[in-house]
């Protein structure tokens, strides 16, 4: 199935010497124009394909750009089909400092904070903040809390952390005001060792599995 | 290494492809310098060298070998001896050299036969100042593999290219956009006719730009987009700053414009007091937009 683009793209303008920008409809999943810019001849003369949450920006030969900008407006893409991607199954032991906390702000018990954190399928939503950091949406409303009200100078790498609608695992060590409830038990999602580093990809279904 | 100065890092040409999971690109500020050093000594353009700030830099050599110094000129000594930038020089072994402050512009590179082998992240060798990707910044006492693979020393026979500049004044040019239109035409006025200073915020990251305040028009917050390299973007603060070799892969402030791509060296050498002019590159109202029949 396909869907006719007209619509979906707001403009398409250039940028610099060596760039473009999509702007899409608030309807359009920038992920969909991001796998048609990844499939299109011009491709390999890209360096940099990165969707947003409403734009679609692209680094590289000026050529391709005027080609795929040309293309976009009458483009017509695959839909999403909701069976793409793997299933990831992360173990984790739930031991964060603030799962107490978490556990008194929803108002569940701890155990039922573990409960229903693990017993959600999440899909990885978008990459960003830190080099690798992919954001698993969506946290079941009851554990939605906001982030803390002053970071955390440092959050050791592994960290399983939640805040508003999303859960996280901190790649790196870095700076943080998410809430973090566990640990990563398991072998790194984030690898930059590996091809390629990301050992989760947009869409895929991640679960998080209890090691006591 | 006997003394990195303020800051030495290994830069090659960068980590281009990974901007989608928040890899920020590094690579050398002035990526005419990094290229020029590797040529004198037979390298490849992108091979990675040792990156200097404002001098203050020993290392010793521990085997012979050819190097070469461009970009921020330095006073350098082989030992006693002066050494010639952009030209390859022979070190032998237990040789020191030393550079001081440069005359002007401020990053400096350090090129060697066979290049800085360091394991590479994610296909690059280049310290990532900003995400802690690729190699530590250098400290006193460390100690770097030189790779085998260099090609013959050879002195160009081309005429070289400077970024780094002795003026005190630069006119810089830019295209408009994307987010040209967040501002208004009085606003866009003053940011192309107004003399701008470099502030004295040095980092890889971006160049801080002082002088009039330039406010947006809209008072939404822009969602977080992929930006280009020498993006100018403005924070409610309403200085602008421009986005250089380590910048982040997206922003969330509009980007009034764009710096050509043969000034964004330029810009990176720019010693802070230095004042900055900014020339569109054409005139209209800010952006370049596709119309209906697909032209610009």
């Amino acid at each position: 199935m396909t869907e006719p683009a007209s619509g979906a793209i707001t403009s398409v303008r250039r940028v610099g010497d060596r760039g473009l920008l999509i702007e899409l409809a608030e309807r359009v999943d920038a992920h969909r124009v991001a796998a048609f810019v990844r499939d299109h001849p011009c491709a390999p003369e890209l360096t940099e394909v990165i969707p947003a949450a409403r734009t679609v920006f692209l680094l590289g030969r000026p050529s391709a750009l005027d080609r795929i900008g040309r293309a976009i407006p009458t483009a017509a893409w695959p839909e999403v089909d909701e069976r793409r991607g793997k299933t990831v199954v992360v173990p984790v032991r739930y031991d964060g400092p603030d799962l107490h906390e978490v556990a008194e702000r929803t108002g569940l018990s701890v155990r039922e904070v573990v409960r229903r954190h693990s017993g959600t399928e999440y899909r990885v939503a978008f990459f960003g903040f830190a080099p690798g950091q992919a954001f698993f949406s969506a946290l079941p409303d009851v554990l939605r809390v906001p982030r803390r009200p002053s970071p955390r100078v440092r959050v050791p790498s592994g960290s399983v952390a939640i805040a508003n609608e999303f859960t996280v695992i901190y790649p790196l060590d870095s700076p943080g005001g998410w809430n973090l409830i566990g640990t990563r038990a398991g072998p790194p999602l984030w690898n930059t060792q590996a091809q390629p580093p990301n050992a989760v990809d947009v869409g895929d279904r991640v679960v998080f599995d209890e090691v006591r | 290494m006997l003394s990195p100065g303020p800051q030495a890092t290994i830069q090659d040409g960068g980590r281009s492809g990974h901007g989608h999971l928040g890899v920020p690109r590094a690579g050398a500020m002035d990526p005419l310098a990094l290229s020029q050093a590797n040529r004198l000594v037979g390298n490849p353009a992108e091979t990675a060298a040792i990156e200097f700030l404002l001098g203050g830099f020993t290392i010793r050599f521990t085997e012979a070998a050819s190097f070469s110094l461009t970009g921020a000129p330095v006073a350098a000594y082989l030992g006693p001896t002066p050494v010639s930038r952009n030209r390859w020089t022979y070190a032998r072994p237990g040789d020191v050299l030393t550079a001081g402050p440069p005359a002007y512009g401020l990053w400096t590179y350090l090129a060697v036969a066979g290049g800085i082998d360091v394991p590479p992240v994610l296909s690059s060798r280049s310290t990532d100042s900003l995400s802690g990707l690729g190699p530590p910044p250098l400290a006193p006492r460390d100690v770097l593999p030189v790779g085998s693979g260099g090609g013959t020393p050879a002195v160009p026979s081309d005429v070289f290219v400077e970024n780094a500049s002795a003026g005190r004044r630069l006119e810089l040019s830019f295209h408009w956009g994307p987010r040209a239109d967040w501002f208004t035409e009085e606003t866009c006025r003053t940011f192309r006719t107004a003399t701008w200073r470099v502030s004295s915020e040095v980092d890889r990251v971006a160049a801080r730009l002082t002088g009039p305040r330039l406010p947006h028009q809209c008072l939404e917050q822009l969602p977080t987009e992929g930006v280009h390299p020498g993006s100018i973007q403005v924070p409610p603060s309403g200085q602008p700053l421009v986005f250089l070799a380590n910048h982040p892969p997206t922003g969330g402030y509009p980007v009034i414009g764009v710096l050509c791509e043969r000034d964004l060296g330029r810009m990176a050498q720019a010693a802070p007091g230095t004042m900055v002019s900014m020339r569109a590159t054409r005139a209209g109202d800010g952006t370049r937009r596709m119309n209906k029949e697909g032209s610009w």
